[in-house]
Parts: C-alpha cells; structure tokens; sequence
C-alpha cells in the first residue's frame, strides 16, 4: 500500500502542537493528543461546538478571534461576576485577573491583551475598565448614565449607544472612548436599546434591538462613520440581546442568537452582505444575552454563553465557520 | 402510523468535537433542556453522531419527560422568587416565566 510519503514525496509531521498558522491541505499528527490533523476548505457555513466556558453565565464581555478570545464578567443569575476567561480555539482557561467591579457588561472589545469594558448590561453603570493581558485597571467614567445601552470597539476605539436613562424611552445618544476619555459621538438614526454591535467608533453597526416599556422590538440596522449614523436595510427577525461579529462592519457582519416577543431565545443567525441580511445555519443552542460574538470575522465567529430560558444560563461555546473558511479536522477511522 | 421527522438523545456537550463542522453541514442539532439533543430521524449520519458521542437514543415521550422535569423544576424556582424579582422592572426588562417545551415528533 502506498504511504504519504510515496504519494506526496514529503513525510507527515510530527508535532506538539498543532501548528499555527496552518496552510490549506497541511496534514500533521498532533502527538500530544495522538491524533491525525489536517487542514480543509469547509464547504457550507455551519456551527460547531467549541470548549465550554467553565461556568454557566450570561450578560459578559466578549472579545477577540475564535482562537484567542476573552470572556470577562456577565451573570450567574444570582450574582454579577468579575471573572476573566480566555480562550486558545479548543478550551477556556479561568485566569487570575479579576475585573474591579463585578458587573454586566454594556461594550466590549479588544484583544486577548488590550481588551475593554465599559457600562454595564441591563444596568446603568458607568464604569470603564481595561485589560492588559494581566490585569484590569480601571478607566475614565462614562459620565452618564443609561440603561439597555450597547456598544464594541478596540481599547482605543470603543463606541456605546442608544439606551434608555428613565428605563423606558429610548434615547440616540453615541459616546466614543480613545483610551484616556469619552466624548459625545453623533446621534443614531433610530433611539434603540439592547442591539448587537459590531465595529469601532470609527467604523461601527449597530444591529436590531427594542425598547423596554412598552416592549416593542426594531429591526432596524445602523451605520456609523464616525461621526454620524445613517440607516441601513433591517434584519429579518429583529431581536434583543443578540450578539453580532465582522470584519468590516459595513460591508460583512453576522448577527446571531437573542430574544423576540413574547420572549423566546431564538438560534437564529443571520449574515449581512453589505447590502441586505439574509438567513444562514442557525446555532445548535437557543440563546440571549451572549457574550460578543467572537468579534474578528463573519467567517470565523464564537459565541459563549447566554440565556437559555428566563432562568437558565449555558457554559456552552459555538464556532460558526463559513464556507470557504480554513477549517482544522481530526482524521477519525470506525 | 406518523412518519417521524426527529429522534433524540441524550448527550452530554463536552466541548469542542461535541459537533464538529462536518456534522453541522450534514444535520440541524437542536439543544434542550437536561442535555437531550434532536436530530433527522431515519439519517445515518444522524446515527452515527449519536454513537461517536455516546448518546443515550430516547423516545419523543421519554424526552419529553426530561424536557418537562427541567421545565418544572425551572417554573418552581421561578414561581419561589419574590414578587418583587418576578416584575417587570427597570433594569431586569427580560425576566418572565419559563414556558412549557412541546417536542416535536
């Protein structure tokens, strides 16, 4: 029988780990885990199970790719949390660093080791804090407070939007943070609370949402510049608490999971072309209130935690990966 | 005799692999609670993925009881909440009763 190496002229690899970054086509034998790897072009968007958070919670902070993500503070249900998970593509590691506050959290963003969190989820908080790969520091004070109120952007580049100050009537206002301040951003097209955001205050999406009393849901979709917000085609089924990911936010972007009326935590997922939404594979687990949306591609999103029904959170972690995206799969034989 | 559209498991979600990308292209997953997972009835690699997970194959009526433990279980720590937890209020916009789940054949 002919080997690998009689067929492609060169040797499988024998490695510790799997290798990073990974080519189309690469092979390789994972000898810690003594499994046979290699790397293929998936063929349809699909999600799969990623490593589960190591505790139940809902309403956190999210931020970074599928492979080096960050999941910090959120809910247990009774308790806010301040905890710091990471993430490296297979498992979630608890690490030591504990956020100031244990809250919800309103707008997130980052990397791995320049990550944000600002306001608070559901509250009105106005903290600001940051990550440095070690530890949270605490950051300038929003200045206002809000409820419902949404946003995501990098450390330097953070947005948060719309929201309600009285916990009924939704307001338009957009603060922007640059690392060291917030400063008055430009007014939404539409007073929306509980979106999904996707992008930085230079570059954002602002992605469905609603209004708390009375509850009314919008499916409206919202571009910033930077300096103004101008309206967009609405998704499909518009949701509260969903979670979205992109890489440029006007042109590509996933929004996924949340709550539509009367409340139901819904797996639905949508991608947007630039032009108009449309429906692609749904998640495996109904859910709200996740956790950023694995911010980095439309073609690579993470999803982690949530609601799961009014009482219930899940650890679970989903990947969705596109078609066409580089996908590693483990060789099985039966 | 209806045609069923839908067979359960239970399973326990370890993580990743639970379902891989391959999996998901071939078959819709739907969760519910107390770990019991629905896939395409009369589907081999539905089959397949059941076994590569060490699911536990059960009836629509014995998930459904697992589905309906939960579900109550869940409306009775609901129901044993303050009253004051349960309404509506600023701040807590998405708190309500867990609903029934009604499993489909």
């Amino acid at each position: 029988m002919a080997t690998y190496y009689d067929i492609n002229g060169q040797k499988v690899q024998n490695l510790a780990s799997d290798p990073s970054p990974v080519t189309e086509g690469q092979v390789w034998y994972n000898t810690t885990s003594n499994t046979a790897k290699f790397n293929s072009v998936t063929s349809a968007d699909a999600w799969s199970t990623g490593g589960n958070l190591n505790a139940s919670k809902s309403d956190g902070g999210g931020c970074g790719p599928q492979t080096a993500a960050l999941y910090f503070g959120g809910s247990n249900g009774p308790s806010a949390l301040d905890t710091t998970e990471s993430y490296d593509g297979s498992s979630w590691t608890n690490l030591p660093a504990t956020m100031n506050t244990a809250r919800t959290v309103a707008a997130s963003g980052g990397t791995q080791t320049a990550a944000v969190a600002a306001g608070q989820r559901g509250g009105n908080g106005q903290q600001t804090e940051e990550y440095n790969g070690s530890s949270w520091a605490t950051g300038t004070s929003i200045g206002t407070s809000i409820y419902y109120r949404t946003g995501t952007g990098p450390q330097t580049a953070l947005f948060i939007a719309g929201g309600s100050p009285d916990g009924t009537t939704n307001v338009t206002t957009t603060a922007e943070y640059d690392g060291s301040s917030w400063t008055t951003g430009g007014a939404l097209a539409t007073a929306t609370s509980f979106a999904a955001s996707v992008g930085s205050s230079a570059d954002g999406l602002q992605i469905s949402g609603g209004q708390a009393s009375p509850s009314t849901y919008i499916a409206n979709t919202q571009a910033y510049n930077g300096t103004s917000w101008s309206a967009l085609n609405p998704v499909n089924t518009a949701r509260k608490y969903g979670g979205a990911s992109a890489s440029g936010p006007t042109s590509t972007a996933l929004f996924v999971g949340g709550s539509t009326s009367p409340p139901v935590y819904v797996s639905t997922c949508e991608k947007y072309d630039g032009t108009s939404w449309s429906a692609t594979t749904s998640l495996s687990t109904a859910r709200s209130n996740l956790a950023g949306g694995g911010t980095g591609s439309p073609t690579t999103a993470l999803v982690s935690g949530g609601k799961t029904s009014p009482s219930a959170r899940t650890n679970s972690t989903e990947e969705f990966n596109a078609a066409g995206a580089l996908e590693t799969v483990t060789i099985t034989t039966s | 005799m209806a045609h069923k559209t839908y067979q359960y498991c239970v399973a326990e979600n370890w993580g990743k692999g639970f379902i891989t990308h391959n999996d998901a292209v071939k078959l819709g997953f739907t969760s519910f609670p107390g770990e019991v997972w629905r896939v395409d009835a009369h589907n081999q690699n539905a089959n397949g993925w059941i076994a590569n997970v060490k699911g536990t194959h059960k009836t629509l009526s014995e998930a459904q009881a697992i589905v309906d433990a939960e579900i109550t279980q869940a409306q009775a720590d609901w129901d044993a909440l303050p009253a004051e937890q349960k309404a509506p209020s600023v701040g807590f916009e998405n708190i309500s009763r867990p609903e029934d789940i009604t499993l489909e054949e």
